[in-house]
């Protein structure tokens, strides 16, 4: 199958530093089913986001949601993804056929959270079942099988996509964008941001500060010497590598300067600020 | 080869690595200086031509790191934020003198002459201040250190004195001190008692907390201590560093930035916040007047307390108002209104007077976005000339002359065409997509998996079809337009050349009977000009590749000599095609030269950056390449097309797809030389452009 899809129990609460108001804004879009839509840089914690709302509000001891086993079910879309794959197909079992839904059926009929990861670069017919689900219909319609699938009161449909580097054909049309309230995440400030980096990757606060001060100074470059600046992803590599008992500027020029551009200056520029703002 | 880094060598990445620390963009140039201080302007970084004191290149490249970083600290570190008004709060003893030496002079201007000697406050305040940004930068900076200690290692051993027997000695072992020069060996080489004090009022400038008004504070303690000790009578007392750099006492990473044209700068955003602070209370007022005339507010009007009198005295501190309330509405809102639009206006003409002495005085300004060093092709010499030409790159901001609305008018009967032919376009070009449940036709290599899978008895992928959809277009176009000034010429009517010259002859008001007829007539419609048809060809053009989904991008190029090529920026790939984006091409202008080989290097190099499959440039220009300074011999025009050629092939070989429009007549003779003859169009009526283009366009990215 070439679905590639995630399915997260979520036992453990994922850490998550909130920025602004974003979880309280997303627990009022569920409580009222709206379809989400997450707009923002690569590697900025929105895959990050929508884990810690789904243990928020799934695994939560209060929650009425405790006993499904998959709440969370992640799709990480391409190029060849297609509805057929959101859907389901029929296998052979013998000589027989069987139906096995796809993973927004299943995240349709169970009540689970279906998060489409990078929705645009999916094939333009997934669009058309994603109509039907984010309006007042809440419907699944699936050809094969002549079924008319109503989605489980606890079903919600959540995006996510990167205006930055997507060209404007793989833009999200207004017809779909509009069906969705947006959460646009930004990268977070160097105090949050060192707080992220020293928990993910357990390096002390002090290193986890200065690579988030790389960061900060490196997206300053944006749009002069690449498209998008340094990702709290790479920064937390970095940390990682550092754990690992790499020497901070070369786990640096891993993570970080070989990894924002190829072109040569502007590697030399980047390895020029980690080599002053590292002690 | 030599470990010595020239300065070009390096540039671009001290020009990233400055916009990264900062945050904004700024240009390296070479410090013309002989002293070869850095230096620093609030666009322009001045570092020395050459830097090669250490062994190893990577040092030396560290050794331009730091002096950038110094340069940057004194903005970081708030330097230029300085206020004098301020600086009295901090430090009573700066009362004791009142200074009043006008409206527009810098407030370090004022701190200086409060003393005896304001030459020698002044080099005091720079030892004491560049002592300050060093400590902030050594701890935001903490990578730079190893550099720092080798640099300073090399200024302690040339500055400590043998003995501190006067002012300039005492000095140097000050500066050698804020280097790391060992405290006791210093105080055992004083003869004049006044190192050790010294030393110790040093101590509030190096805390972490330290600002600007720590350094002035100290200054005043500084010059207190040299004054009770009679060294400020002494002959070095009034010599001026800034006249004889050879005295200067600054090692070359502090310099001899100049910090009372950088503190006025600066002060001239506060001045404009403050005039659109009054701004917006006149029209807080104005809605006011909207009000009944009982004094009940219209709806929308604010009712709260009226807005606070921020009349200016271009000074900090001012601003005190007259907290004024709520009040029925009538002559005390006119006569405020009176106040402060007398307020704003004296500020405004404050802020232009100020605006052009600081322009005036830094440089710069012209320029404010990057720039980037090319190359040049010397025919004559058959070699490249290395970082040859500086180009700027600029953003086309309108005026109000720009007028974008005609533009869009005359282009509205056009635009139809030659949309239909770009959707045309799009259908031509179809990828077939494979693996479907559901498509057009069979793909057969899929069902033979099928059916292979059936046989294994597995289960089979049953996306056995295949469709044809309309290909993604992945192409980058990038448009050059050439702004010399020759393209302000008027569009040539297409009328017999012997009539033309006969009437050329004849001055209509010396015949009486031929202009006096026409007198009552309308006046002549407006000139069209070259410029007016480029942007409008352009014009048509975006507005079709935006429907297309084409990736795009508009630029202008001109300027006058090797140091100035300008680009101007209408357009980037990355923007999307807006209004903003129309009157930015309403503002392209004729303006100076036509240095192609380097405005094409640099738009190469932008769409390789863009990506894309297909990347396609086209130059549209009116005449051959020239400009002050572009080869040996003005006359001869054979240096700049070897030059252009020169380019073209360079942006060939890096994949980019060149064609050259020009509309003037004689091209053929010069285009030729310069590229392929599939790779170029002369138009002979102008007004063809749009069509032609179009044209050119469709054939490019169609291949």
């Amino acid at each position: 199958m070439s679905t590639e899809s995630r399915v997260a129990r979520l036992e453990t609460a994922p850490y998550y530093l909130p920025l602004r108001d974003e979880v309280e804004a997303f627990e009022a879009a569920y409580a009222a089913r709206l379809p989400v839509l997450l707009k923002g840089p690569t590697g900025c914690g929105k895959t990050r986001f929508i884990e810690y709302m789904t243990w928020k509000l799934y695994r939560d001891t209060e929650s009425p949601r405790r006993q499904l086993d998959a709440p969370l079910l992640t799709v990480a879309c391409h190029g060849d993804l297609s509805a057929t794959d959101l859907v389901g197909r029929f296998l052979l079992r013998g000589d027989a056929t069987e139906w096995l839904d796809g993973p927004l059926t299943r995240a349709v009929r169970s009540g689970a959270i279906c998060y489409l990861d990078e929705v645009v670069e999916a094939r333009k017919d997934t669009t058309v079942i994603i109509h039907s689900l984010t309006d007042h219909r809440r419907m699944l319609p699936i050809d094969k099988t002549a079924e008319l699938v109503p989605a489980h009161p606890d079903f919600l449909l959540v995006i996510s996509y990167n205006p930055g580097y997507q060209s404007v054909l793989k833009d999200l049309k207004p017809s779909t964008r509009q069906r969705f309230v947006s959460f646009e995440f930004g990268y977070p400030d160097v105090e949050q941001e060192a707080a992220i980096v020293a928990h993910e990757s357990g390096i002390d606060s002090g290193t986890a500060e200065r690579l988030a001060v790389i960061g900060e100074k490196t997206r300053n470059l944006t749009d002069y010497g690449f498209e998008e600046g340094v990702s709290t992803r790479l920064l937390v590599y970095a940390g990682q590598l550092m754990s690992q008992g790499i020497a901070p500027r070369r786990a640096c020029e891993l993570a970080i300067v070989s990894a924002v551009s190829d072109d040569a200056i502007v590697q030399k520029a980047v390895a020029g600020i980690v080599d002053v703002v590292l002690p | 080869m030599s470990s010595a880094l020239a300065l070009f060598e390096v540039e671009r990445v001290l020009a990233l690595f400055a916009q990264g620390i900062s945050g904004q963009p700024y240009q390296i140039q070479p410090e013309s200086d002989a002293s070869g201080n850095a230096l620093h302007s609030p666009t322009t970084l001045y570092l020395p031509d050459s830097f090669g004191p250490y062994p190893e290149r990577d040092a030396n490249l560290g050794g331009y790191l730091l002096l950038a970083l110094h340069q940057l600290g004194y903005r970081e570190f708030g330097s230029h934020a300085f206020s004098f008004a301020r600086a009295r709060e901090r430090c009573p003893e700066l009362n004791s003198i009142p200074v009043d030496l006008g409206p527009r002079e810098s407030d370090l201007t004022l701190l200086f002459a409060h003393f005896r000697h304001p030459t020698l406050a002044r080099m005091l305040y720079r030892i004491i201040e560049a002592m300050r940004i060093d400590r902030h930068m050594l701890r935001h900076y903490p990578g730079i250190t190893p550099h720092y200690r080798r640099f300073a290692h090399l200024e302690i051993q040339q500055r400590t004195p043998e003995s501190i027997d006067g002012l300039a000695a005492l000095l140097d072992a000050v500066i050698a001190f804020g280097l790391g020069a060992q405290r006791a060996d210093l105080v055992a080489r004083d003869a004049t008692g006044a190192f050790a004090p010294f030393a110790d009022l040093l101590h509030a400038v190096v805390q972490p907390n330290a600002d600007v008004y720590a350094s002035s504070t100290a200054l005043t303690h500084a010059y207190q201590l040299i004054e009770s000790h009679g060294l400020d009578a002494t002959e070095d007392a009034s010599r001026d560093p800034v006249g004889d750099p050879l005295e200067a006492p600054l090692p070359t990473m502090h310099g001899d930035p100049p910090l009372e044209w950088l503190q006025r700068d600066a002060r001239l955003r506060e001045w404009q916040e403050e005039a659109e602070a009054l701004q917006l209370a006149l029209d807080e007022l104005d809605g006011l007047d909207l009000a009944d005339p009982d004094g009940t507010p219209s709806p929308g009007v604010a009712t709260g307390p009226m807005p606070d009198d921020v009349v200016p005295d271009g000074r900090a501190g001012a601003g005190k108002g007259l907290h004024g309330d709520l009040r029925p509405v009538g002559l005390e809102v006119e006569d405020r209104k009176r106040t402060i639009q007398e307020s704003r206006d004296l500020l405004t003409r404050r802020i232009e007077m100020e605006r052009s002495a600081v322009r005036g005085a830094l440089g710069g300004a012209a320029h404010a976005g990057p720039s980037f060093l090319y190359d040049e092709w010397d025919e004559p010499g058959q070699r490249y000339l290395r970082a040859w030409c500086r180009l700027f790159e600029e953003r086309l901001t309108p005026g109000p002359d720009d007028d974008s609305e005609t533009l869009r008018r005359n282009v509205a009967a056009l635009r139809g065409a030659v949309r239909q032919q770009f959707e045309q376009l799009r259908p031509l070009a179809y990828s077939r997509v494979r693996k479907l449940a559901e498509g057009d036709e069979l793909d057969w290599d899929q069902l033979i998996a099928y059916r292979i899978d059936r046989h294994r008895e597995a289960t089979p992928d049953d996306r056995v079809y295949q469709r044809h959809d309309p290909r993604a277009r992945d192409v980058s176009a990038l448009f050059l337009v050439d702004l010399s000034a020759s393209t302000d010429d008027p569009l040539l009517k297409a009328e017999p050349a012997e009539a033309a010259a006969e009437l050329n002859l004849r001055d209509p008001s010396d015949d009486p009977f031929l202009w006096a007829p026409n007198a009552g007539l309308e006046p002549d419609p407006p000139r069209r000009r070259i410029i007016d048809v480029q942007r409008e060809a352009l014009l048509l053009m975006a507005d079709a590749l935006d429907r297309l989904g084409d990736r795009f991008g508009v630029f202008g190029f001109s300027g006058y000599g090797r140091d100035c090529v300008e680009y101007y920026i209408a357009k980037e790939f990355a923007e999307p095609w807006t209004a903003r984006a129309v009157n930015a091409l309403a503002a392209m202008k004729p303006r100076r030269s036509t240095r192609m080989g380097p405005a094409i290097r640099h738009s190469t190099r932008k769409l390789v950056r863009a990506g894309g499959v297909l990347k396609v440039l086209i130059v549209i220009s009116d005449g051959f390449p020239q400009d002050c300074d572009y080869g040996p011999d003005r006359g001869s025009h054979e240096y700049g097309v070897a030059d252009t050629a020169k380019a073209l092939r360079e942006a060939e070989q890096a994949g980019v797809s060149t064609f050259c429009i020009t509309v003037d007549p004689s091209g053929h003779d010069y285009l030729k030389r310069m590229c392929d003859e599939a790779r170029y169009m002369v138009i002979e009526d102008i007004e063809t452009l749009p069509a032609a283009l179009s044209k050119v366009y469709t054939a490019l990215t169609t291949k």
